[in-house]
This record gives C-alpha cells, sequence and structure tokens, in this order.
C-alpha cells in the first residue's frame, strides 16, 4: 500500500476514536462536517484539521506565570453569529458575552505593569483538529 | 483547513480551486522531499476576513479585566462587523464547496465509467462532431460558393475549433 495511502487510514481512523483532541470543541464542527467528507471521499486526499469559521475572545498566557496563568485561555468561543438583541443589550451584558464571569474594573491606565492582552478575533475556516 | 495529497500534482489541483473560491493564502508545504515518506501538504487559507482587535487587559491575582475604553456603541458595533464575518465566512465556504463538488463529480464521472458507458459516450460525441461538421460544411458551402478552393481549408479548421470546444 502507497504511503499515501497508509497516512489516510490511520488518519481517517483517527477521526472516528472517541478522544478529543487539543482545540476547545474537540471535534469538528457540524458545520464543516459536509466539506471534509468531501475531500476524504476523494483517493487523493484526506483532511487533518479544519474549523468552519469562529469568533473567540482570548485572554494571552503570561510568560512569568506559573500553571494555568502560563498559558492563555478562551474566555468565549462561538461558531455562529452573535445574537441581534445585543444591539439594544446593556454595557455589562456586552461584558458578560465577551469576558464571561471574569470582573470588570475600571478603563486601563497605560502605567500599569504585569497584564495579559485580551483580544477579540475572528478566525476564518481555520485549521484546529490535529491528528 | 489542512489537506494531505497524494502528491504535488493533487495539491497543485486543490490550490487552483482554492485560490479561485477566495482562498488566496493557500499554499503547499512538502516535507521529507523526495523520499518515500514524502508528505505533501495543502493549506487552505484566507486572511482577507480575519479580525484581531485589543479589548482589554488582564491583571492582578483575581484576574481583574480593564478595558481599553469600551463604550457600549463601540461593542456593539465590533459586533455587527464580526456577525459580517461570520456571513463572509459562509459564503466563501460555500463557493469552495460548489467547486470541490464540481470538480469531484468530473473526476468520478469519467473514473467510474464501464467500458460500455464509455464506447455510448464515445458513440455519442461522435455523433455530435458529425452533425457539428454537416452543419458548419453546410454553412461554408453557402457562403464560400465562388471560392471553392478554400472550402476544404475552412471546414477542416473550423472543424478542429469545434472538437475542441467539445
Amino acid at each position: 500500500m502507497a504511503v499515501f495511502d497508509q497516512r489516510k487510514r490511520r488518519i481517517l481512523e483517527g477521526l472516528q476514536s472517541v478522544e478529543p483532541d487539543l482545540s476547545p470543541k474537540g471535534r469538528p464542527d457540524d458545520e464543516i462536517l459536509e466539506l471534509l467528507e468531501l475531500i476524504n471521499s476523494h483517493k487523493d486526499y484526506v483532511s487533518t484539521s479544519s474549523c468552519s469559521g469562529r469568533a473567540v475572545v482570548f485572554l494571552d498566557g503570561d510568560r512569568n506565570g506559573q500553571g494555568e496563568e502560563a498559558q492563555g485561555c478562551w474566555l468565549m468561543t462561538r461558531h455562529t453569529p452573535f445574537d441581534d438583541e445585543l444591539a439594544t443589550s446593556p454595557l455589562e451584558q456586552l461584558h458578560a458575552t465577551l469576558f464571561g464571569s471574569l470582573k470588570v474594573g475600571l478603563d486601563w491606565e497605560s502605567n500599569e505593569r504585569h497584564s495579559r492582552m485580551i483580544a477579540l478575533k475572528f478566525e476564518p475556516l481555520v485549521y484546529l483538529y490535529h491528528v | 483547513m489542512h489537506v494531505v495529497c497524494r502528491d504535488i500534482s493533487a495539491a497543485s489541483g486543490l490550490l487552483h480551486l482554492a485560490t479561485s473560491a477566495g482562498y488566496r493564502e493557500s499554499g503547499i508545504s512538502i516535507s521529507a522531499v523526495a523520499t518515500p515518506q514524502e508528505k505533501v501538504l495543502a493549506a487552505i487559507r484566507t486572511t482577507a476576513i480575519r479580525v484581531d482587535v485589543p479589548l482589554a487587559s488582564c491583571v492582578g491575582e483575581n484576574q481583574t479585566i480593564r478595558p481599553f475604553g469600551l463604550t457600549r456603541e463601540y461593542l456593539v458595533n465590533l459586533l455587527k462587523i464580526i456577525n459580517d464575518k461570520f456571513e463572509e465566512n459562509e459564503q466563501r465556504k460555500k463557493k469552495l464547496l460548489a467547486s470541490l463538488k464540481e470538480a469531484h463529480a468530473q473526476h468520478t464521472s469519467t473514473a467510474s465509467e464501464t467500458k460500455d458507458q464509455r464506447k455510448a459516450r464515445k458513440r455519442e460525441e461522435g455523433l455530435r462532431l458529425q452533425a457539428a461538421k454537416s452543419e458548419i460544411h453546410r454553412i461554408t458551402t453557402q457562403h464560400t460558393m465562388h471560392n471553392e478552393g478554400e472550402q476544404d481549408d475552412i471546414l477542416d479548421d473550423m472543424s478542429l475549433d469545434h472538437f475542441v470546444t467539445l
């Protein structure tokens, strides 16, 4: 069997396994399954990683920190658009949507040291699913 | 999205589809070149609809968020922009899916053809070519009555063109 066919078989077996991968969702998104199936049904291709596109709020890791702090984390991930109702929501609700349960304090002052950046990102059709 | 491909030619076909569907920053990477373990990877991606906006800093032991002056209006507009990106992302995915489907259908229709199906297809093509030829013949004889010497050349050129477009 050609090297490619062996690889393809291993990858497809991995997709069916129950162990979650490293991405926050742990599985390929439902929305992208059709695309993956189409690619994988072709004899010359096999997809190793995919995500249909998502909006995330990411808290950067802390290089000087230890344990959990040293790693960044997602405060929000979503694969579908925001609800229209948010357009009329109070600021507190917008904060809760973006930052989850973290407490929101006063505005940032530039002379403060030791901080970790929080950013809102949109990532189109990115890869997440590692095999 | 990453796709492992059988060889460079398969990867290049996929790359062509992806860039035409708007995934312009797609590319191919090859590892272990020219060894039996050679691995050809196509990465399908676009940076055109990315957003990356700093919102706040996170400070202190108790992880307090210190916003970069975020007003309600600003956040509402930001979320609207993100929703537009979701929509655009859907459009591009649909386009990619459609061109993959088309390529796939073409591939399977010729690959899975039986001997009889091929015979029937060739016969059909032959009949169409013949019909086209006699039509061209009819037209060219009408138009070149006074110049019969050139008729065959014209007929040959035109039927060749026609054959190519079939």
